[in-house]
């Protein structure tokens, strides 16, 4: 039975371990249940839960602004991805230059922590005038969204290395290089992939934005599209590909996390 | 035995200055430490014993005084001098055999060389069959185990160790103690041990010199040659020296 490996479940009555799993399901009915109701109502434009899970299906046959379903998900991912791998390049070295070099830290700090709170999309205008409506714009106010959270994690990560590791460093001999890759690099790691998830999260938020704003294609524009088009169905389909994209990356970063840190497995 | 003197601190003094006032650590300490002798410095808890130690190992800088190594000052960490920390300081993300590795690394020793020397430590300490483990999957008594290796693997002239069995349950602790005694017997080196119990002192020594509470002054030196070894915890002799030093020991509030 499921529940042997489960430390939660043990010395539980049977009706608990009943209700713990059974309640997640309930609810879930229930949502749609309420979904159903309101939609069936026919005082909103709201589709039923059957005929959005319908959409679902027929939408990847037909085409989308002349493009099929499938390309606007590529470009979105295509876009998050290729700001996220920029990010990490130029944001992780950096972070990690502040925590680790007091010069490096002075001079960059004071201009990082005046330009860090501005919203992403507040550089939509500034893009648009140096870099035009096109992708490249739109892959630079992602990359102000996810370059933030990676910097300052990485930063803090290595800031935060315990002395008792220097210590060991300099009492074995560790010279200026071994003590940044082979102690604070190793130090700070889970702290910079604590970075990059963030950076996931909110790197959806601005994506959306930025295809919702000027674009022709992604699913930022597929859900501006079903607004416009009074298509709800389609907006909710956008919805659900997001939610569906969203574990995926949170369950790849954790699985590339877990190779890359072995010492963290059970 | 050899009467050696290997390394000499001469009127070290440590005050620790900050906004909050001056905190006087150690005050004028002088003692020897001779080739190959198993030294205890004792103390009671927080008095500067282990910033003494810190001094000698290069990581803390003393206000005033000097310490030699083979007649020579010495500045900063040496390759000659070796630490075991209290709290292991085992870097999480190495296997056992990777930890035991780093001193050997650091000085830029080939692959296959270090291996083998590490092997054999790990061996030394009973840890033959774990060397692929990591910290996290290692109890308390064989983390130390990995770090007592760690200084031996570096090949160091003395060890230097900080209250190694503080963190330690009592069981565990007198079995460590039993192996620290055999593994030393087999590869001596000089060892400066830091403890602030009295029995641990008594068993391991050659010598103890004992400090008074903060700031940290030697009190007195006691020399153990008397009592052979292996050494038993409740031989007449034995409880005669542990009472007289407890006799000495000012009880510290902590």
């Amino acid at each position: 039975m499921k529940t042997k490996n489960n430390p939660l479940m043990e010395n539980r009555s049977l009706p608990y371990k009943i209700f713990y799993y059974i309640s997640p399901c309930l609810l879930l009915i229930a949502f749609l249940i309420f979904w159903q109701a309101v939609a069936a109502s026919g005082r909103t434009l709201l589709p039923t839960p059957y005929e959005a899970l319908e959409r679902l299906f027929t939408i990847w046959t037909g085409t989308i602004a002349k493009k099929p379903m499938i390309y606007h998900v590529f470009m979105s991912v295509r876009r998050i991805l290729t700001a996220l791998l920029i990010s990490i390049g130029v944001g992780v070295p950096f972070g990690v230059a502040m925590g680790w070099n007091k010069i490096f830290r002075a001079i960059f700090k004071p201009l990082f922590e005046v330009i860090r709170p501005v919203p992403p999309i507040a550089w939509v205008p500034l893009f648009t005038l140096w870099f035009g409506t096109g992708e490249g714009s739109r892959i630079m106010i992602i990359i102000m969204g996810v370059f933030m959270p990676i910097v300052v994690n990485s930063y803090t990560g290595v800031t935060m290395v315990p002395e008792i590791n220097f210590d060991v460093g300099k009492v074995f001999g560790a010279k200026s290089m071994d003590m940044l890759f082979d102690v604070v690099l190793p130090s700070s790691l889970n702290a910079i992939f604590a970075g990059i998830r963030t950076a996931v999260g909110g790197g959806w938020m601005v994506v959306l934005a930025s295809e919702m704003l000027a674009a022709r294609s992604g699913i930022g524009y597929l859900i501006m599209q079903g607004s416009n088009a009074n298509d709800l169905e389609l907006a909710i389909v956008g919805m659900f590909m997001i939610g569906v994209l969203g574990a995926v990356f949170a369950y790849g970063f954790d699985f590339l996390e877990r190779g890359l840190c072995p010492w963290r497995r059970k | 035995m050899e009467k050696k003197v290997i390394l000499e601190a001469s009127h070290i003094s440590k005050t620790f200055f900050s906004s909050r006032g001056d905190m006087d650590a150690i005050e004028d300490v002088s003692l020897n430490v001779r080739k190959n002798e198993f030294l205890v410095l004792l103390g009671p808890g927080q008095c500067g014993k282990t910033v003494l130690l810190n001094i000698i190992a290069g990581l803390v800088n003393a206000t005033s005084g000097t310490i030699t190594l083979d007649g020579k000052p010495i500045t900063g960490t040496n390759s000659s001098i070796a630490f075991v920390f209290q709290r292991t300081g085992l870097y999480e993300w190495k296997t056992a055999m990777e930890n035991v590795e780093i001193g050997l690394k650091y000085k830029g020793v080939p692959k296959e060389e270090r291996r083998k020397v590490a092997q054999k430590y790990l061996e030394l300490v009973g840890l033959k069959g774990f060397e692929n483990s990591y910290p996290k999957a290692l109890s308390g008594g064989m983390k130390q185990r990995v770090g007592i290796a760690r200084a031996y693997a570096a090949n160091p002239e003395i060890l230097l160790m900080d209250e190694p069995f503080g963190a330690l349950d009592a069981q565990t602790r007198y079995s460590m103690q039993e192996e620290i005694l055999k593994i030393w017997s087999q590869e001596t080196r000089t060892v400066i041990f830091v403890t602030n119990n009295i029995e641990e002192a008594v068993y391991l020594g050659d010598r103890i010199i004992q400090f008074t509470e903060r700031p940290a002054r030697v009190k007195k030196e006691y020399d153990l040659s008397c009592l052979s070894r292996p050494r038993n915890y409740v031989d007449p002799e034995f409880l005669r020296i542990r009472t007289e030093i407890s006799d000495n020991e000012e009880l510290a509030l902590e």
